[in-house]
């Protein structure tokens, strides 16, 4: 453990930000040639990758749905994506992970339009440094964007932390390991829909209840560069067309 | 509970290491396969995990037995026989009350070697008690302890544990949360799960206490 301090006395963390300001963060849209739609995101110096397959057949097609599309998730982390390397084989946390991103972006999709077929959304997180499963929902909802699935709202993520006694949003490695606790969100704002919660580490009922506003306002942060990355994706697109 | 002499990790060389799985035994319900810990069963043991250790009930640093080298590994491992509803509370109450119950072996270490002297010694536990209470979303209500039936239906559910030391009621804190399954809690369900979660968290603890002490 080191003594050094995360939070200095004039509220500046320990990579030069405000207490509730986010890290630098940048979304490209359809990055992958082999994919129904795709997003890569960099998030501070988390790096994410998504692929979007589907809606396609079902496989195995028993587990196929007669009246909507089953939604997939798949998180995994590259073996030299973390500081140790990472054996390849998920482990425990990344099927966690899958479930509760599945379940988060589930909310979001008009399922029912795409009866017996399935839309998988695979994850590579090419570096970790701290909210990845928040960088990566918020990349996939850009990749179903780009898949062209119909969606009832974008699923925006963060997560706030608490650090030396103090709030922060958007949580980087450093503060998640050596601060109290980790709180993320996923969030359709449209919705005032939950579609992800967690936290681990010690809060009190009142940190809780200032941590859901902060998470709010955070996620409305991401869904402002979500629809920008979107606007941004479809104007080149736009100027490619009137070029050919 | 079950303890084993094993290696810590490389980051945490004088701790001891708690452990838990879940196991879900085939004829607990036509809808469990025999086979690997599937998804929910990962998330059941990691839910748990993270309320008993995010709570720091467990003292882990004293359940080192040679620096760097040899020390307790704690396995809490939770078998799912029947299932009739809320799996996440009745296991997290089960393990609960299994560390606070639990005895360890007593070692001695001379030279390189390590002994059992047949003793068996309590639990280094800090009081820190953490109780999981879960709401299951149907609809627009909120329902406490989720049955089996109710969970068929529900749109998502909501894991809250409140930790508190011994019986100071002031030192209610949050450590542990999880929202599952497919749909989503308003912001305004969220905050009133976590507030009726604290209410019932209440009345387990004192059913808890009557039972097993509590106060490490």
């Amino acid at each position: 453990m080191t003594t050094e301090k995360l939070i200095s006395d004039d509220g500046i963390r320990n990579d030069g930000r405000k207490l509730d300001e986010l890290r630098k963060i940048k979304f490209e849209i359809g990055v992958l040639k082999n994919t129904d739609g795709s997003a890569y995101v960099e998030w501070g110096r988390t790096k994410i990758l998504v692929g979007v397959m589907g809606p396609r057949e079902s496989h195995p097609k028993h587990l196929a749905m007669p009246d909507k599309a089953r939604i997939d998730a798949f998180y995994r982390m590259a073996s030299f994506s973390v500081e140790e390397w990472k054996s390849p084989a998920p482990s425990r946390r990344e099927t966690e992970l899958s479930k509760v991103i599945r379940e988060a972006l589930g909310p979001a999709v008009f399922t029912e339009y795409f009866p017996r077929t399935s839309i998988d959304i695979f994850i590579e997180v090419l570096q970790a440094d701290g909210s990845t499963r928040c960088a990566a929902i918020s990349a996939a909802s850009l990749a179903l964007v780009d898949a062209g699935i119909p969606m009832r709202d974008l699923v925006a993520s963060i997560a706030v932390g608490k650090v030396e006694g103090q709030l922060v949003l958007d949580v980087q490695d450093k503060e998640d390991k050596e601060g109290e606790s980790d709180m993320p969100m996923a969030y359709m704002p449209s919705k005032n829909a939950v579609t992800l919660l967690q936290m681990d580490g010690q809060i009190t009922h009142d940190e809780f209840l200032r941590s859901i506003e902060l998470l709010k306002k955070g996620c409305l942060d991401v869904y402002k560069m979500q629809k920008e990355a979107i606007e941004a994706h479809f104007k080149v697109n736009e100027s490619n067309t009137e070029e050919a | 509970m079950k303890f084993e002499i094993g290696d810590p990790f490389s980051d945490t060389p004088d701790e001891g290491v708690m452990q838990v799985s879940a196991e879900f035994v085939p004829f607990a319900s036509p809808e469990f396969e025999p086979g690997k810990p599937d998804e929910t069963a990962v998330e059941l043991a990691r839910v748990v995990d993270r309320g008993l250790r995010e709570s720091k009930i467990l003292d882990t640093s004293k359940l080192c037995i040679v620096p760097g080298k040899k020390v307790w590994i704690c396995h809490v491992d939770l078998y799912i026989l029947d299932h009739c509803g809320n799996l996440i509370d009745t296991a997290a109450l089960a393990g609960l009350c299994a560390l606070l119950s639990a005895k360890m072996p007593e070692v001695k270490v001379k030279g390189e070697a390590v002994e059992m002297t047949g003793k068996k010694l309590p639990m280094p536990l800090s009081g820190n008690v953490p109780i999981n209470v879960t709401l299951a979303k149907i609809g627009d209500k909120l329902f406490i302890d989720p049955s089996f039936e109710e969970e068929e239906v529900l749109d998502c559910r909501l894991s809250v544990a409140f930790m508190q030391k011994g019986d100071d009621e002031k030192s209610l804190m949050i450590c542990a949360m999880q929202k599952g399954e497919a749909g989503y809690l308003t912001t305004d369900e969220a905050v009133r799960a976590v507030e009726l979660a604290k209410l019932k968290s209440q009345e387990l603890r004192s059913l808890v206490s009557s039972k097993v002490n509590i106060n490490g």
